[in-house]
C-alpha cells in the first residue's frame, strides 16, 4: 500500500479528527507533499462544513407536540378508565375480591383442582391455543382481516407486534384470517387458515418471552425440546393435534387442527415462508 | 389477572411517569430526524406520532437504563423503512472527477475556506441542501444527519444504526461524496461560480 492509498484508507477519520498521533502525523506529512491527498482531504471538510451551515435545528411544532401528547393521553386513560370502578369505591372493590376469593377458594377445594397455582402464574402457550381454537370454532373469536392468501395480511400484521409474524402459505387453503390480540402487555399474532375440511388456527408471540416464562410459558420439557429442535409434536390432546415450533428464532407458532398431527407438521416444516 | 387489578392504574400512572421524563424529552432530535427522513413537516409530524404511540405501547420492552434515545430512534428507522420500503432508491452512479477538476483550479487562486466553499457550492438556499440529503439513500443519509448535523461519535452512532463502526465510517464518507456531489451540480445548474 502507498502512501496515497493510507492516506485515502483513513481521509474520513482524519475529516472528523479522530485519529491517533501517529496516523495525525503522518497523514499530515503526506498531504504536505501530495496537493491530490490535500484537495480530497479540503474537500471533505469543506462539504462537512457546508451541510452543517445550511441544515438547521428545528423545534416539534406546538401543535403537534400537543397531538402526540394527547394521544399518549388518551391511551393511557382508556386504560385507566377499566379498573376507574374500583379504584372509585374501595370497599366495593375490598368486598368483589373477598367474595371473589372466598368463591375461588371453595371451588378449587370442592373440586380439588391440583392446577391450582399453576392457573394464576403465566399462562401456558399450548392450553391457551386449544381454547382459542375450540373458541374459534364455535365463532367466539373471528377473524379481524380476512384474505385468499396469506401475503395479503402482511399489512395487517405490519408494525403491530415486536416479532416477526410467520405467514406460511397453505396449499388448498380458502382462506387466510388474522387476528391481533395483547395478553398483559404482550401482543399476539394469530391466523385461521380455512381448509376445505376445517380449520387450522396458529398461534404466535414472541418466543423470548415465553421462553422466559414472561405472562406466558411453556413447561420446561417443551421450551429445552424447542431451543434444541425447533420443534415440539408431543403434546397430547384428545380431539386435536398440537404441534409447536419457532420461525426464525424469534417467534414461538403453536398450530392446532383436528387433521393428523404428522400431516398438519408437515404443512409447516418446509422453509418457504414468504419474507417480509 | 383480577388479583392485580388495584395495582393496575397505579402502575398506568407509573409507566405515564417514566414515558414522560426518559422518553418524551427527546422530542425535538427525533422530529429533525425524521424531517430530514421524509423531507417535509407533514411527514415528519405523522412518523413523529407513529414512532412516539409506538413506543408508550412498547415502553414494557425498553430496558431501563439503556439509551432511551437510541431506542426511540430505531423505532422511528425501522417506521420509516417499513412505510416507505417500496420506495428504495439505488445510488446513483457518480462521477466525481468534475467537482475535483474544478476545486483544483480554484485552489490555486485561494486558500481562505469560506471563499473555496462559496466558489464551491454558490449561494445555496437551505431549503436545496435539506432537498439534496432527503435525496440520499436512507442508509447513507441516517449517518450523515447522525454525524454531521447532531455531532455524534462514530461510536454513538454504530449503536444507534446497529452496525460495526467501519461500517459508519464508510457509509459516511459514502454519504458526504453523494451529497458533495448533488450540492456541487445544483450549484452549477444554477449558474454559480462554475465559469467564473
Amino acid at each position: 500500500m502507498n502512501d496515497c492509498q493510507k492516506t485515502q484508507k483513513i481521509l474520513t477519520e482524519a475529516v472528523d479528527e479522530r485519529l491517533g498521533e501517529f496516523d495525525r502525523n503522518f497523514f499530515n506529512t503526506h498531504i504536505q507533499e501530495c496537493p491530490a491527498c490535500r484537495n480530497d482531504y479540503e474537500l471533505d471538510s469543506l462539504t462537512k462544513a457546508f451541510i452543517k451551515s445550511k441544515i438547521g435545528r428545528h423545534k416539534t411544532p406546538e401543535n403537534v407536540a400537543t397531538r402526540i401528547r394527547q394521544e399518549i393521553e388518551k391511551q393511557a386513560t382508556s386504560a385507566q378508565r377499566s379498573v376507574g370502578f374500583f379504584t372509585k369505591y374501595p370497599l366495593a372493590r375490598a368486598a368483589m375480591i373477598g367474595m371473589l376469593v372466598i368463591g375461588i377458594v371453595f371451588i378449587l377445594y370442592v373440586l380439588n383442582i391440583p392446577n391450582f397455582q399453576k392457573s394464576v402464574q403465566a399462562a401456558d402457550m399450548m392450553d391457551q391455543s386449544v381454547e382459542n381454537y375450540v373458541a374459534i370454532l364455535a365463532g367466539a373469536i373471528q377473524p379481524a382481516e380476512i384474505s385468499q392468501h396469506v401475503n395479503g395480511l402482511q399489512d395487517f400484521f405490519d408494525n403491530q407486534v415486536d416479532f416477526p409474524v410467520a405467514l406460511k402459505p397453505v396449499a388448498d387453503c380458502e382462506w387466510v384470517g388474522g387476528v391481533l390480540s395483547n395478553y398483559e402487555g404482550l401482543p399476539l399474532a394469530h391466523l385461521v387458515y380455512k381448509m376445505p375440511a376445517g380449520i387450522i388456527y396458529v398461534f404466535q408471540a414472541n418466543w423470548n418471552d415465553v421462553r422466559k416464562g414472561n405472562k406466558i410459558s411453556l413447561s420446561n420439557n417443551v421450551v429445552s425440546s424447542l431451543s434444541q429442535t425447533g420443534w415440539y409434536v408431543n403434546g397430547t390432546h384428545e380431539e386435536y393435534s398440537v404441534v409447536m415450533w419457532l420461525y426464525n428464532d424469534e417467534t414461538v407458532c403453536t398450530a392446532v387442527s383436528s387433521m393428523e398431527k404428522s400431516a398438519l407438521q408437515e404443512l409447516f416444516a418446509t422453509n418457504n415462508y414468504n419474507q417480509w | 389477572m383480577f388479583f392485580a387489578s388495584p395495582n393496575i392504574k397505579a402502575s398506568i400512572q407509573q409507566k405515564h411517569k417514566e414515558f414522560d421524563q426518559e422518553a418524551i424529552p427527546h422530542m425535538d432530535i427525533l422530529y429533525n430526524y425524521a424531517l430530514r427522513l421524509t423531507g417535509n413537516p407533514e411527514d415528519a409530524s405523522d412518523l413523529l406520532q407513529e414512532t412516539f404511540l409506538k413506543a408508550y405501547r412498547f415502553w414494557d420492552k425498553f430496558e431501563k437504563g439503556t439509551n432511551c434515545r437510541a431506542w426511540l430512534f430505531r423505532i422511528m428507522r425501522n417506521s420509516y423503512i417499513n412505510r416507505y420500503r417500496k420506495a428504495v432508491k439505488t445510488p446513483e452512479h457518480i462521477n466525481y472527477d468534475e467537482i475535483k477538476e474544478f476545486y483544483n483550479t480554484i485552489r490555486e487562486q485561494s486558500t481562505d475556506s469560506n471563499d473555496l466553499s462559496e466558489r464551491l457550492f454558490g449561494q445555496l438556499l437551505d431549503d436545496q441542501v435539506a432537498t439534496a440529503l432527503t435525496d440520499l439513500p436512507e442508509e447513507f443519509r441516517t449517518v450523515v444527519i447522525l454525524c454531521d448535523i447532531e455531532n455524534f461519535t462514530y461510536e454513538e452512532a454504530a449503536d444507534f444504526v446497529d452496525c460495526p463502526i467501519g461500517t459508519i465510517r464508510s457509509r459516511l464518507h459514502r454519504g458526504r461524496k453523494l451529497l458533495r456531489d448533488r450540492l456541487f451540480k445544483y450549484a452549477h445548474e444554477r449558474g454559480f461560480s462554475v465559469n467564473e
